[in-house]
């Protein structure tokens, strides 16, 4: 490989992601840019509306704009498919290690969001190395202000996600032997099967209550010393438990990304020496694409649901 | 899946930019497991950007286009699915010959389509686009004359 080739190589590889950088930090100011500035309240709610649009980091508007600059500077290095891969592969590494190094951000978030920077980059870069090598290229970059409106609009058009995630569980035990554990349970031993617990996701160890009353603080205690302050809102003995999270860790896979409001735990008697527990939270997802991220949002408060479900009806049968 | 969502998520084909995105998903499976076939449709686009006055721009429906002038003669997706268009009566040969298929979303319409699987089909997907460029670059004429 010649030094031309090489360089040129870096210049699109350090190109795209001084372009994500960009992005970022456009969003960040955009989004601080009416209280600096002080303006009228009209001015400041017009603004704030486009800020909206924009200062959510759109995983698609920046990979793809990342895609698209880096395949600029390959565009005369008549690279193969292959090659584009390669290059791309190596360039979308050094964002999530970037943020991870130098803003702290949690490693599986960037873990669940690498895949989408990933792919829409691609297409950027898929993009890109048609646009500068048509010679109708000024033409066609006019599908880049599309991009950017489309993109823009999908953030304006969605708010933030409130959800709700539910699980049930059918445990072979009266509902007078499940609610001795659903209040608070000791810590479980068994290592989580989820595969993100297992790359670092904390998971849920032990919980602890002062009592079985409206008002009584619980806390959650995850495996890496995580604790979700809570606040029992509603009790009905053998039948209902809702908790209000009163403060959530200061964690950066959580910060920013999700707000969790409320968890439940419901029982059901069968009536048949079995009980159907019920497992709820109630969360405010901020990140986008909404889809994607609700997607995942929802797989991993699933697992940590089923792991606390797991352990109750594992005791629970035990005593049985 | 490919025939899932071209067929039943056609609709979301008009939401700007999301054909490229799920196409970009295509290439990046050939590229992970199928390198025969992602050799072939590299070859394909080398050797008619060789052999023609061809433009290659990014297709509406994802994929490269290949355009002369403002005349598009096909496109070849990221799965290497080649669809090019031949006209009706050059359809009807081309598919009865067992060339090609018929194309997959319009069958009835003068379009074929030719899966790009090996270097092995570039003769045979060359030699359709032949025809598909005749036939564009003919009926041009045609229109001109009268």
């Amino acid at each position: 490989m010649t030094g031309r080739r090489l360089l040129r190589i870096i210049m699109g590889l350090v190109a795209a992601n001084v372009v994500g950088v960009v992005f970022c930090f456009a969003f960040i100011l955009l989004f601080q840019f009416p209280d600096q500035v002080g303006l009228p309240s009209r001015a400041q709610r017009w603004f704030y509306g486009f800020a909206v649009m924009a200062i959510w980091p759109s995983l698609v508007l920046v990979p793809m704009s990342m895609g698209i600059a880096a395949a600029y500077f390959w565009r005369s290095l008549f690279f193969s498919l292959w090659e584009y891969f390669l290059w791309w592969v190596i360039t979308s590494l050094i964002s999530p290690f970037g943020a991870y190094f130098a803003f702290k951000e949690g490693a599986v978030c960037l873990l669940i969001g690498f895949p989408i920077l990933f792919v829409c980059g691609f297409a950027g870069v898929l993009l890109g190395r048609l646009l500068f090598k048509s010679k109708t290229a000024a033409m066609n970059l006019s599908a880049i202000p599309v991009l950017l409106i489309a993109t823009l609009a999908e953030g304006k058009m969605r708010q933030d996600q409130r959800g709700v995630v539910e699980d049930r569980l059918l445990i072979d035990a009266p509902a007078s032997a499940v609610w001795n554990y659903v209040v608070s349970f000791p810590a479980i031993g068994a290592a989580p099967n989820y595969w993100l617990s297992k790359v670092g996701l904390p998971s849920p160890l032990a919980t602890t209550c002062q009592g079985a009353f409206v008002g009584a603080a619980r806390e959650c205690i995850f495996n890496n010393g995580l604790v979700f302050k809570e606040r029992v809102s509603e009790i009905t003995p053998m039948g209902l438990l809702t908790f209000e999270i009163v403060e959530q860790p200061h964690d950066p896979e959580l910060l920013g990304h999700l707000t969790l409001h409320r968890g439940q735990f419901q029982l059901i008697d069968n009536n048949d020496g079995t009980t159907t527990l019920i497992g709820r939270s109630w969360y405010t997802l901020h990140m986008r694409p909404l889809w994607y991220f609700d997607w995942w949002t929802r797989d991993v408060t699933s697992h940590v649901h089923l792991r606390v479900m797991e352990h109750i009806k594992t005791l629970a049968e035990r005593e049985r | 899946m490919f025939k899932f969502v071209v067929k039943k998520l056609r609709w979301l084909a008009r939401i700007p930019v999301l054909p490229q995105l799920f196409d970009a998903g295509l290439m990046i499976a050939t590229m992970l497991f199928d390198r025969p076939r992602l050799r072939a449709m590299e070859m394909f686009e080398n050797a008619i950007r060789r052999k023609y006055p061809i433009q290659r721009r990014p297709h509406r429906f994802g994929g490269v286009g290949f355009f002369i002038g403002t005349t598009e003669i096909g496109h070849l997706h990221g799965n290497g699915l080649l669809d090019l268009f031949v006209g009706r009566s050059f359809r009807a040969e081309q598919v009865r010959q067992g060339r090609a298929l018929p194309h997959h979303v319009f069958p009835e319409s003068g379009w074929i389509s030719f899966w790009l699987k090996s270097p092995a089909d570039i003769a045979q997907a060359l030699a359709l686009f032949e025809i598909a460029s005749m036939y564009r670059t003919t009926g041009q004429l045609i229109s001109r004359a009268h």
